[in-house]
């Protein structure tokens, strides 16, 4: 797992569909190809053909009276694009933006149409590609914690990815504190 | 030359739907106790444009529909046919239902409704049982649709002789001979067309003119004055006469004239002219004795001929033998009396309708200067007609709506498009050659490079305006209608109608309104004895009034009836579970009517047709909150209600003042600002409950800050020197303290909503000129922002007393 500037998954991003051999590949049929991120270091991914871009992150314009999630607002080619900082939606502590802090900008599906929206991230990671049966499901949490939005957990190379459906994430009302998520998840 | 007629379908609807608005506009206007003449006229040119239409595309559901309508109006505006309100409100179902079978013909269905057969019974009624001092005999008040349906047996089938010399510039006028002749054709059997040729030599012709004219011997059960509808476009620049052959005799003659009958000076086309001189004939020309062309003598005659002619009754075998008399000898002739009178349109009539028409189609155009292909044109109709339901089908999943445009608009924009080029080339030539002397020349240049765009983004946002009228225009029959239906007498009232609203807001207010307006009606305004019993005028007044107040269209519902009930509300609430009884106690007037606006809610005593089914004002308030609108009632017993909605003008462009709070920057909308000023700690004063007011002249001002309501981190947190904007908000004025003033500029506003969701106090979001997002405020949101902010406090500021102390001041609050 390395960590690469933005531009770098660009790159790896527009030629993820040509040349897939780039990508690492696990084998088997290829169904779903993931982009994953770091935070706080675990690892995340999500549907590759969500995403929309990787930016750098620049600051945005903050909404009045918004939970500490939603940093505001930026302008991304004239759309008003909201960024949730996603450490702060899980409950993680915040940490200080610099230059290398990345924001990936994904479109989510909702019952009113499709949106815009960006998450910050620590730094992006991969590209991988998953068959289906290489996914396990999220182990059940009990009702103290909601995992609809983790699609599944998979292994790379002895290390667990979480792999969360953004659609159901980023359009939950309040979303859960998840500061010791991945602990639970490695202990189930 | 073949021309899609589907092409202009679309605009046959569309002014189809407009010629039915006016005609129920017209009948609106029409009183029954004096008929105006202007008016009545004004219903009939908008029933035969759509008659004309309908006939032209064939869509013969409708123009047989509004032809009886036609004949009912055409008498009224003759002066035989008393009009009374029963009538008024036939022609205004008619309309109804002419709209309903446009509806269906777009569609792609043939356009016959249950409505619309009823309705023509009613007609055929109503002409069949004219009154008595129609002058008409009455034979002719069978309405033709249903001697039309029927065979001829009872019909008085006629014969007319018409002949028909157009003005030379008809075709400019956008009239079509051969059009004339299809429904000439529709009305009966067309016998003979004759058409006489003027053609001049082809150096001197105009192609565009009509060198033809027609003599046509016609065949129906209809009366004159329908043949003379046919042309009644053309008739003044026309020389047209219409006479009725009572009877006729029909010949068939087949001359065969000798090969030497060109030696002996005799030419057959000069018999053939003479004899047209009895009566209206057609020609086929036979060749069969024809040689090969090296055999051919170019002086001998080798054609034959097959006459069939129409003569008036009083021409005799002889007559006609008489013409061909100096070539009898050599010739063979036979002439045939196929046929007299009214046998002689039977004997036409066995042949098949179709093989005639084309028969006429194909005689017409041969001579006509214009067409090329007259086989094409014949065959078209038909062709058209069967493959017409696909076409149609098609549009209807490809359609897209489109919007009418006044030409000045266009003209406009062509203009400021123009300036803008001459700009940039003024701009482009400055650059090419620039030194620092040229500044001031290129500070003009930008500064006429931005008053062009801001006109050119006024025109074309205009573009999208319409006059709220549109919206507007549906309600004075909808009342009418309704007070008659409830037994209510009603006035409606229109203020504001030139009032302009973005189309797209337009069309999703349409609904709403109709709701509310028939809500007035249903719930608001009395039966007229229990407005005489309460001193009221027997005549409920609605009024709708639309305005702009900001960057908002306001439009007001406004009733005199018996206003809101809030007890009955209430009741009513808490019988279908919508609050809890022990809610009640402490509810204000407001939070009473708002009930009205929760889903199944209704306190219609009955349920009605027009309203009380419990749908309804939460679909309103939904739809009206989807386009950001805000919907509110003020209700006073026995003295009315208003619903005010409160709409965003349009979807784009606003002037704003830029403020600066702290690291943020905000917008307000330039129209709500009334001043800015800096303010001076004694001109604050503190109210009972915590708000500071100051005092502006001779208003009391609330104050907001709106670092405070926005939770955000300013310059400095003291009052005094600060600046303070004041804006107005629903008529209230309203101090914000903000930092600093910045520009002012025009914005394109932006949806937050689009990724995000509306946040309370912004009403959009756009981009500075930096790249950078600012925020739009929502004046109104703010001031509710700040009032539950205050609220909040004050709760707070509660708790810190006992237990006791606390209960009571929220039981207040």
């Amino acid at each position: 797992m390395q960590s690469q500037t933005p531009s770098e998954v660009n790159a790896s991003l527009m030629s993820g569909n040509s040349q897939v051999s780039d990508v690492t590949d696990l084998g088997g049929e290829i169904n779903d190809q993931y982009l994953t991120f770091i935070m706080a270091g675990e690892e995340y991914g999500v549907d590759i053909l969500c995403v929309q871009e990787i930016r750098g992150w620049e600051s945005a314009t903050p909404l009045p009276n918004a939970p500490a999630h939603i940093k505001g607002v930026i302008n991304l080619r004239g759309t008003i694009v909201p960024i949730v900082d996603l450490r702060q939606c899980f409950g993680l502590d915040a940490i200080e933006y610099t230059a290398v802090t990345v924001v990936i900008v994904l479109k989510v599906h909702t019952a009113e149409g499709d949106r815009i929206m960006g998450i910050v991230v620590d730094a992006v990671s991969d590209v991988y590609s998953l068959a289906e049966q290489d996914m396990r499901a999220a182990p059940d949490l009990g009702s103290a914690i909601n995992t609809d939005f983790i699609r599944g957990l998979v292994n790379v190379q002895e290390k667990m990815v979480i792999l969360l459906d953004i659609d159901k994430l980023l359009t939950l009302d309040d979303v859960p504190n998840l500061s010791n998520l991945a602990e639970q998840l490695s202990q189930a | 030359m073949s021309i899609d007629l589907s092409q202009f379908h679309q605009v046959f609807y569309e002014e189809s739907f407009e010629g039915l608005d006016v005609m129920e506009a017209a009948l609106m206007d029409l009183n029954p106790a004096s008929i105006d003449d202007e008016t009545i006229n004004a219903i009939f040119r908008s029933a035969h444009s759509i008659k004309g239409g309908s006939a032209t595309f064939g869509f013969s559901s409708i123009s047989e529909f509004t032809h009886d309508l036609e004949t009912i109006l055409d008498q009224v505006r003759a002066g035989k046919r008393q009009f009374g309100e029963a009538d008024i409100n036939i022609c205004l179902k008619s309309v109804d239902c002419m709209r309903e079978m446009l509806q269906l013909l777009q569609a792609g269905e043939d356009g016959y409704t249950q409505l619309s057969g009823e309705l023509k019974e009613h007609f055929a009624g109503m002409l069949a049982g004219e009154p008595a001092e129609s002058p008409q005999p009455a034979s002719n008040t069978i309405p033709p649709s249903v001697t039309e349906s029927k065979t001829n047996e009872q019909a008085q089938v006629t014969t007319w002789k018409i002949q028909f010399e157009p003005d030379q510039d008809i075709l400019r006028t956008g009239n079509d001979v051969v059009r004339m002749l299809r429904e000439l054709s529709e009305m009966g059997e067309l016998l003979e067309v004759n058409p006489h040729s003027k053609l001049p030599n082809l150096t001197t012709l105009d192609p565009e003119k009509c060198y033809l004219s027609w003599d046509i011997l016609l065949a129906t059960d209809k009366e004159k004055q329908h043949i003379e509808e046919v042309f009644e476009w053309v008739a003044e620049e026309s020389s047209l006469e219409i006479a009725p052959l009572t009877s006729t005799g029909k010949w068939h003659i087949s001359f065969i004239p000798g090969e030497n009958i060109l030696r002996s000076g005799n030419e057959p086309s000069r018999l053939l002219k003479v004899l047209s001189e009895l009566g209206a004939m057609t020609v086929e020309a036979s060749e069969k004795k024809m040689p090969a062309l090296r055999l051919m003598d170019h002086e001998s005659c080798y054609l034959s001929w097959e006459i069939d002619l129409i003569t008036a009754p009083d021409i005799s075998e002889e007559d006609i033998t008489d013409v061909f008399e100096w070539v009898l000898d050599e010739s063979e002739l036979d002439v045939k009396l196929l046929s007299e009178g009214v046998e002689s349109s039977k004997t036409v009539d066995n042949k098949p309708a179709g093989e005639r028409a084309e028969a006429i189609a194909s005689i017409v155009p041969i001579e006509h200067g214009r067409q090329g292909s007259p086989e094409q044109d014949a065959a078209k109709p038909v062709a058209e007609r069967e493959s017409k339901p696909k076409a149609v089908a098609q549009k209807k999943t490809t359609e897209t709506g489109s919007i009418r445009v006044g030409i000045d608009k266009v003209d406009n924009l062509i203009n400021m498009v123009g300036e803008l080029v001459i700009t940039q080339s003024m701009l482009g030539q400055l650059g090419t050659e620039f030194d620092v002397e040229r500044i001031p020349k290129l500070m003009e240049g930008l500064g006429q490079l931005e008053q062009n765009t801001r006109e050119l983004q006024e025109s074309v946002m205009r573009i999208r305006m319409l006059p709220i009228s549109f919206a507007f225009s549906r309600f004075p029959r909808m009342v009418r209608d309704l007070g008659q239906n409830l037994g209510k007498e009603l006035q409606l009232e229109m203020l504001g109608e030139q009032t302009e609203l973005d189309k797209t807001v337009m069309e999703k207010i349409g609904d709403p309104l109709v709701h509310l307006v028939r809500n007035a009606v249903d719930h608001g305004i009395e039966q007229p004895h229990e407005r005489e019993a309460i001193g009221k005028p027997r005549v409920g007044t609605i009024t709708l009034n639309a305005y702009h107040q900001g960057g908002n269209v306001v439009i007001e519902i406004r009733d005199d009836g018996k206003g809101l009930d809030k007890d009955k509300i209430v009741n009513k609430a808490i019988e279908k579970g919508v609050i809890n009884s022990s809610d009640v106690e402490h509810f204000s007037d407001e939070q009473a009517y708002d009930l009205i606006f929760q889903p199944g809610f209704s306190t219609a005593q009955e349920v009605s047709d027009v309203s009380g089914r419990g749908v309804g004002m939460d679909v309103v308030r939904r739809n009206i909150q989807a386009l950001n609108g805000s919907v509110e009632i003020v209700s006073e017993k026995d003295r009315g209600s208003t619903i005010t909605i409160r709409l965003p003008l349009t979807l784009a462009i606003l002037d704003g003042q830029l403020v600066r709070v702290g690291d943020n920057t905000y917008i307000f909308p330039l129209v709500s600002i009334v001043e800015s000023l800096q303010y001076r700690k004694d001109q604050i004063s503190q109210v009972a409950g915590g708000c500071d007011v100051f005092k502006l002249r001779d208003d009391y001002v609330p104050i907001i800050e709106l670092y405070k309501t926005f939770s955000v981190q300013p310059d400095n947190e003291y009052l005094d020197q600060a600046l303070m904007v004041v804006v107005e908000s629903d008529g209230e004025k309203v101090g914000v303290v903000v930092d600093e003033l910045l520009a002012q500029q025009q914005v394109v506003i932006k949806s937050l909503e689009q990724n995000y969701k509306r946040v309370d106090g912004i009403s959009g979001a756009t981009i500075l000129g930096d790249g950078t997002v600012a925020l739009i405020l929502d004046i109104g949101g703010i001031v509710k922002l700040a009032g539950e902010k205050f609220g909040a406090a004050q709760q707070r500021v509660s708790l810190k007393y006992g237990e006791n102390h606390q209960q009571a001041s929220q039981a207040a609050g």
